[in-house]
């Protein structure tokens, strides 16, 4: 089957979005249909036995996440979908919103049926406005052909979806956080227990997925458990949508099987290769908040084993390339000064950890940085790090550390080499810039 | 979030911002925002970005208004606003545009954007210019990595494969 | 549920705990202490200071875990003291200081702040840190009560859910984000509730003073005596804080069948009366029309003269502010004066869910169980004007604000006062005044509300020659015959048992530090209403995981 029929299989380009009609030509809506006709825990079963895991970065397996919803509470069930894609370098999930928005609208519906929902909301970060027009207008047109609403392709059962829209925290694709925006307030992550397939929404049990993730769901019901199993391999089920960026010659998003396809494919076959002729220096394989990988290491295939075994993650498959005048000093002040504005404050280690890691390397990148500093460093993103340790609410402080940590252990040269020279060169260049506007 | 970070609002700012549309107006949009949620409170977003749009930005009648709109406690719509960057509680341009700055796009130009940018309008970054046309922000990482370097007009156009001449055209024809 | 009990180890113990119970709260009930600020037993559970982390094995080897939010779960193995444990609080520390403006010097907080303390326990012994720090506003009014300090603040949100969960008035939030956050009220607000100095005292740091207390004393030089709230009938449990004899601030002790740990901002700013220029230092006794200083044998003697004259004839207002000792003395009196014109003054105070009462006499208990009320076809306060009686005692208490009766007790022969400061009513009515002492300066006992006897301790010695009441009343029924005049108020509750049989046996040391509830059908209050509604107290039911970051 190879790609045929997968997520961008029928998808216009970019700047247009599929009708109902074009939708419903290549054989759209029939997942759905389908899914109405089973019964919930079937559809649940289907999507577990498909394998099919996380694709907003955890990789947690979606059909598990589903099961833990707990049965005759007597509390609404709700579906939240992750749209709030901040994460640096990653933009998969913009294709599937304005390019093929009945597809995620599909698989709301089709989850909803299976977990038991009949509201889903579909929290789409603020900095999308094109992603929120088509899935609007979407919506317009499936309440009007009755896939949403009070009567979804006429089995009598009501699912209402609404879109969300966020403002502007990267916190917020943090599912927790996710939850506490959509309630309406800060987008702070919460303490677990209780999870939220037992207490989310309002205190329902509420699933959140990624966008991606639920757009697998029509396909999964609608061809088969093998049919989607006959890409990927065990491991990485389906295919990946993957975006690449950085320095090379063509940035783009592919839908690839990750199973045969390698980061270096990614980069040479589908990116173009290394921009300006140059070479690979270093790539950030899944989203900026996953260990970097020296460009030694990029053989591998793109299926979350793999990536874990090569020291990095898969993540939410944003791939950042950097060619070799890249400073990695300057690449690593840069997410530190991410994950410090983005931190949400709520919980000391990373309220407090985030700016002093900023603080630090800016001190190496403007030269003024002891050689003392590289081991402090490190030492201090280990004081931060280790939310599986208890050490924090969310991973926000480890997206923070794992950069932290690899760049230093692939790239010290770089660190010290500021720390000699008088800084990072991007530093100096600036500089001179500056110097040579005000003279 | 843009507390103590921009300019000062005067009272005669905000009387003409809340001039500008009426809450009562904006009522019955909002009524069809409430009723998506089972509470609420879950409408704070939604019902922000309402009247941000409508009056360009949250002044401080608003906020009083949507807390007792929403029956929340004031502090919580100010703590709400302020986690947001895209809220705005000064007075901002009458767009607002962001410029990405973070990793995809600093590695294709982004600061060479910024600096042409900040030196064709005499501001830097979180300013607004001098006729009022356009507030500038930095952005963390705006999902457009396929077009680094890249902006977007809050609400509109989003304009990628910046050049420094480019980024300040784009802004030169929106004029 | 609650009857469940799960049987887990906690640094090699083997603990049992009803099935719910935090393993912070399993340790502290093992008499232990997990380091923490963020939890506090009367608010739901926040973990955002990370600072109670424990070690934890379930069976699947050990990792770290906070403790305020981890529910006790059979065969659990906790390790409060291990090595990756006390790192981890180590790490927390020396985070929460890096943008901590460091100003013990000059902060009121010192010397029981939970910085200093966990610090010193097992802070590190310097700091990585060398950046500028943070700069957050300081010296902010949140209201009259309330000051805050931003650089300070850790973040815990302690006041914010006190706010919303106990007080009842959600006005505390955080704006901004990340290392940027403040607690703050809303713009250009302030706080309003009535309970709002209980964030003063649970802030585990120096962010939130008390406007009241600020720069008073450095809180090691305070005397700290255990009492009893005397501004309504719930009697709520403090601590007053007293240096060169004058009181500088109360705060709510914790007794969790009366008020837990709160109080109200009116009822711990009530000490204002002991310091009062009008206090009274000596007896008096009216000559041609004045009343002058008088030795106590002199005032004494025209008391009890007075009161001997008026008989059954006399009209008795017996404050239900003080003690049950007190009270049992004056109702001595009055039986050996023989009147049945007896009554007390009722007194308003705020009511709400919380804890205020809306009576505003402490003791309105013990007044009713000693008789302090008008006898059959007797004049109560409200018939006094009418009652044509010609002598009063006014015990304690005032009718400063009741015109109509000041004129009635001024046509009168002879109104004996006593009390604590010159009131109008003494100056223009008293034939004799004794001066008595506040509730902070006498021993004693007050009934509360839900009938709880509890013990009130001096703090402060009374000004001049004046006598606590217990001592004068004493006096005053041993003048009218009564036997031998008691030495100490303790000895007046030893000696109710022969006349009060439910209260057999009590002595003020019996009453303990919480009081004493008597047993059902013996409480000497009839009426009354069950305790405190508290905040939730949410205990999670459910999954014993530790993970606490796993996420899609």
């Amino acid at each position: 089957m190879g790609l045929r029929d997968r997520l961008l299989q029928h998808a216009p380009p970019i700047g247009s979005s599929q009708s109902y009609d074009d939708y419903v030509a290549s054989g759209g809506y029939q997942g759905l249909k389908k899914a109405l006709g089973m019964e919930p825990d079937a559809v649940t079963q289907m999507v577990l036995e498909a394998g099919v895991r996380g694709r907003g970065g955890a990789g947690f397996p979606a059909g598990r996440k589903w099961s833990f919803v707990p049965k005759g509470t007597g509390k609404p069930v709700y579906l939240a979908c992750n749209a709030d894609e901040s994460e640096p370098g990653c933009f998969k999930d913009r294709q599937i919103m304005e390019r093929v928005p009945h597809l995620l609208i599909e698989g709301c519906v089709a989850a909803c049926h299976a977990i038991g929902a009949q509201i889903a909301y579909i929290y789409v970060r603020g900095e999308y406005p094109q992603s929120i027009a088509a899935l609007e207008a979407a919506l317009v047109e499936a309440r009007e052909k009755g896939t949403v609403g009070s009567d979804v392709m006429g089995s009598g059962w009501a699912c209402d979806v609404w879109v969300h829209k966020g403002a502007g925290a990267y916190i917020c694709g943090e599912e927790t956080g996710l939850l506490s925006s959509l309630e309406g307030g800060r987008g702070y992550p919460r303490i677990k227990p209780p999870f939220p397939a037992v207490e989310g929404l309002w205190r329902s049990p509420t699933i959140i997925n990624n966008v991606e993730t639920l757009a697998n769901v029509p396909l999964i019901v609608r061809d088969g458990v093998e049919a989607f199993k006959s890409v990927g391999n065990d491991d990485t089920t389906g295919t990946r949508l993957v975006g690449i960026s950085g320095h090379v010659e063509n940035p783009c998003d592919v839908e690839i099987d990750p199973a045969t396809t390698t980061i270096r494919d990614l980069i040479e076959t589908h990116a173009g290769g290394v921009w300006k002729g140059r070479k690979l220096k270093a790539v950030i394989p899944g989203g900026s908040s996953v260990p970097v990988m020296p460009a030694d290491a990029i053989d591998v295939p793109f299926t979350y084993g793999a990536v874990r075994d090569a020291g990095s993650l898969a993540g939410a498959a944003g791939v950042i390339v950097m060619d070799e005048t890249t400073c990695m000093v300057d690449a690593l002040l840069n997410l530190m000064q991410f994950y410090h504005h983005e931190s949400c404050g709520q919980c000391t280690p990373c309220r407090e950890g985030t700016g002093w890691l900023e603080k630090l390397v800016t001190r190496i990148w403007k030269g003024e940085g002891r050689p003392s500093d590289i081991d402090l460093l490190d030492s201090v993103a280990d004081t931060i790090g280790g939310a599986q340790n208890g050490k924090t609410i969310c991973f926000l402080a480890d997206s923070a550390v794992m950069p932290t940590k690899s760049f230093l252990k692939h790239f010290r040269g770089d660190f010290v080499a500021a720390v000699e020279n008088g800084g990072s060169p991007v530093w100096k260049a600036q500089e001179a810039r500056r110097a040579k506007v005000s003279a | 979030m843009s507390v103590g970070t921009g300019p000062t609002f005067t009272d005669e700012q905000a009387a003409a911002a809340d001039a500008k549309a009426s809450f009562g107006d904006l009522r019955p949009r909002l009524e069809t925002l409430v009723a998506r949620y089972p509470e609420r409170r879950a409408a704070m977003l939604p019902v922000l970005w309402e009247v941000q749009t409508a009056r360009g930005w949250l002044t401080p009648t608003s906020i009083r208004e949507i807390a007792d709109y929403l029956g929340t406690p004031q502090a919580h719509v100010e703590g709400v606003i302020t986690f947001y960057t895209m809220f705005k509680d000064v007075p901002v341009g009458q767009d607002v545009v962001m410029v990405c700055k973070t990793l995809s796009c600093r590695l294709r130009g982004a600061q060479e954007v910024i600096d042409a940018l900040e030196d064709r309008y005499g501001i830097e970054l979180g300013g607004t210019t001098s006729d009022g046309r356009y507030t500038i922000d930095e952005a963390e990482c705006l999902g457009l990595c396929d077009m680094a370097p890249c902006m977007l007009v809050v609400d509109g156009a989003r304009h990628g494969n910046l050049t420094p001449e480019s980024a300040v055209q784009a802004l030169e024809g929106g004029r | 549920m609650a009857d469940e009990l799960v049987k887990l180890t906690i640094d090699g113990r083997e603990v049992e705990v009803p099935r719910g119970t935090k393993v912070i709260e399993a340790v502290r009930d093992m008499g232990s202490d997990v380091p923490h600020y963020c939890w506090h037993p009367g608010l739901t559970v926040a973990g955002n200071c990370r600072i109670c982390m424990v070690e934890v094995d379930m069976g699947r080897g050990r990792q770290t875990v906070i403790s305020c939010n981890l529910d006790c779960s059979p065969g659990m193995q906790v390790f409060t003291q291990s090595d990756p444990a006390k790192q981890a609080r180590q790490d927390v520390m020396e985070l929460l200081l890096i943008n901590h403006p460091l100003d013990c010097p000059i902060c009121d907080q010192a010397g029981e702040c939970k910085l200093q303390e966990y610090s010193f326990e097992f802070g590190a012994d310097g700091s990585r840190f060398e950046f500028p720090k943070v700069h957050k506003p300081k010296h902010v009014d949140f209201s009259e009560h309330v000051k805050f300090d931003a650089e300070r603040c850790i973040l815990c949100t302690r006041c914010v859910r006190f706010c919303d969960e106990i007080a009842g008035e959600d006005e505390l939030s955080i704006v901004n984000r990340g290392d940027r956050n403040e607690i703050a009220v809303a713009r250009g607000g302030e706080m309003t509730n009535a309970y709002q100095l209980n964030t003063v005292d649970i802030c585990p740091v120096g962010a939130l003073t008390s406007t009241d207390f600020r720069f008073k004393s450095r809180v090691w030089f305070l005397k700290q005596t255990r009492s009893v709230c005397g501004s309504c009938s719930r009697g709520c449990n403090t601590t007053v804080g007293t240096r060169w004899n004058k009181v500088l601030r109360m705060v709510p002790a914790e007794n969790d069948d009366v008020n837990q740990w709160w109080m109200c901002d009116a009822g711990r700013l009530a000490f204002k009366h002991t310091a009062a220029d009008e206090r009274l230092g000596a007896p008096m006794v009216r000559k041609d029309g004045k009343l002058v200083e008088a030795s106590w044998d002199e005032a004494l003697s025209a008391a009890v003269e007075g009161l001997e004259a008026a008989g059954d004839g006399l009209f008795a207002l017996v404050s239900a502010r003080l003690t049950n000792e007190e009270l049992f003395l004056a109702r001595g009196i009055l039986d050996k004066v023989g009147t049945q014109h007896v009554d007390f003054k009722p007194r308003t105070w705020p009511k709400d869910d919380l804890l205020r009462t809306g009576d505003g006499n402490p003791n309105a208990a013990g007044a009713r169980f000693f008789g302090i009320a008008p006898g059959d076809g007797a004049h109560g306060l409200e018939a006094l004007a009418e009652s044509g009686l010609k002598a009063a005692f006014l015990c304690g208490e005032d009718l400063d604000e009741r015109p109509d009766d000041l004129a009635a007790l001024e046509a009168m022969d002879f109104v004996l006062c006593t009390g604590f400061h010159e009131t109008e009513t003494m100056r223009r009515c008293a034939s004799v005044v004794l001066p008595g002492v506040t509730e902070f300066e006498k021993d004693g006992s007050f009934t509360n509300i839900d009938g709880r006897m509890q013990r009130i301790q001096p703090s402060l010695s009374a000004p001049g020659s004046a006598r606590p009441d217990w001592k004068l009343l004493g006096q005053l029924l041993a003048r009218l015959g009564g036997g031998e005049a008691p030495r100490s108020a303790d000895q007046v509750l030893k000696s109710m048992g022969a006349t009060h049989p439910e209260l057999e046996g009590l002595s003020l040391g019996r009453l303990g530090p919480l009081g004493k509830s008597l047993p059902q059908g013996e409480s000497p209050v009839t009426e009354g209403e069950n305790t405190v509604t508290a905040g939730e107290n949410t205990v999670t039911e459910g999954e014993n995981t530790v993970t606490e970051g796993a996420s899609a």
